[in-house]
């Protein structure tokens, strides 16, 4: 595809992710938590509580079908464990459990006018700054494999 | 004010993503990475002058087969091996440009802006009041959302993927990196938030 077409579909996906994201609710501190707490602190699990989990998870089990169908000799990278799997895994968790926000839904939230999230943003733009320089110094793979 | 979709267009919108994404764009759907692109664009930017200095198309074709005539002699350059069997299935296209990049990012704030004034929603500066409650406001929450930022940032980074990377498009290919990464993130975002719902009753 020519660049130009590209970067317009390209803006697209990322219109439609922060317009989905947010319609969701998956921007809501209080709906990410209740999310990963199974709604145990809100009137316990309930279709109401697990909504957004629903929705991952849904997501999830929908693609896994769409790739099987449409794309199984497709040549897609393939997603090996390797040393920083686990700890990053670990860190990132922790990290969208106190900010609520991946870094997608952090850029998301800056974007509805919580301007607060900008130190999320900030913080998600020096974590991954610092921890290239050091992946590179450790010799880590990092990066290599997705866009 | 309407209230947040159901939970189906969510699986619905956000399964079908990361399939669409790979076929218009060919390339793996993960916004870690592009965020990791923008972050790195010094050195991005002089690879992309190193690539546009070297040879393409039929003048890199050319070169590799006097390199390969030179290493591995008439058989390997001209005979049956020479041509390179077709790999079935769609191939991987080139990486995105780091003006793309740039344009999802901007993108993707702008999609929530136009939802939350489409749902008629009012402006928040701030995580809402669960968040409060956990961490107040000011000085002491901004430092809290700045160093889970980090945790996000660097976490990410040495998983090579993040919620959409890993947990959309990896999961659902069943990539034992991306199936491990997912469970070690979801499984540590349960545990901090159940210690924040314990210590102050969300």
């Amino acid at each position: 595809m020519r660049s130009a077409p590209r970067m317009a579909a390209v803006a697209l996906f990322g219109f439609g992710l922060g317009f989905l994201l947010s319609s969701l609710g998956f921007t809501d501190w209080g709906e990410v938590h209740t999310m990963f707490t199974l709604g145990f602190f809100a009137g316990g699990p309930s279709p109401g509580t697990l909504r957004l989990l629903f929705a991952f998870c849904g997501a999830v089990m929908l693609s896994l079908v769409a790739f099987r169908a449409f794309a199984r000799r497709d040549n897609l990278p393939r997603r090996a464990v390797h040393k920083g799997t686990v700890i990053g895994g670990l860190a990132f968790g922790a990290g969208w459990a106190l900010t609520g926000g991946c870094p997608s839904i952090a850029i998301v939230q800056l974007g509805e006018g919580r301007v607060t999230a900008g130190a999320s943003v900030a913080g998600v733009l020096l974590g991954t700054w610092v921890a290239r320089k050091a992946a590179a110094r450790l010799r880590w793979q990092t990066g290599s494999c997705s866009d | 004010m309407r209230s947040y979709w159901p939970w189906w267009t969510g699986a619905v919108g956000l399964g079908l993503l990361p399939l669409v994404y790979w076929i218009v764009l060919r390339r793996p759907f993960g916004v870690s990475g592009l965020i990791g692109r923008l972050v790195s664009v010094g050195d991005e930017l002089s690879v992309a002058k190193e690539n546009a200095a070297a040879p393409t198309g039929e003048a890199l074709d050319a070169l590799l087969a006097a390199a390969t005539l030179e290493e591995f002699g008439r058989e390997a350059a001209e005979g049956p091996m020479a041509v390179a069997a077709p790999l079935p299935g769609r191939p991987l296209g080139p990486r995105l440009g780091i003006l793309d990049a740039a344009a999802f990012v901007v993108a993707m704030g702008l999609g929530g802006l136009v939802a939350r004034l489409w749902a008629g929603r009012t402006l928040v500066l701030g995580m809402g009041d669960s968040f409060t409650r956990s961490f107040g406001s000011g000085l002491p929450a901004l430092s809290v959302l700045l160093a889970g930022g980090v945790l996000v940032g660097a976490g990410t980074s040495l998983a090579e993927g993040c919620s959409t990377g890993h947990g959309l498009t990896g999961s659902s290919r069943l990539q034992p990196g991306s199936l491990l990464a997912t469970a070690c993130f979801m499984g540590a975002a349960m545990c901090v938030s159940a210690l924040l719902g314990w210590r102050v009753g969300l």
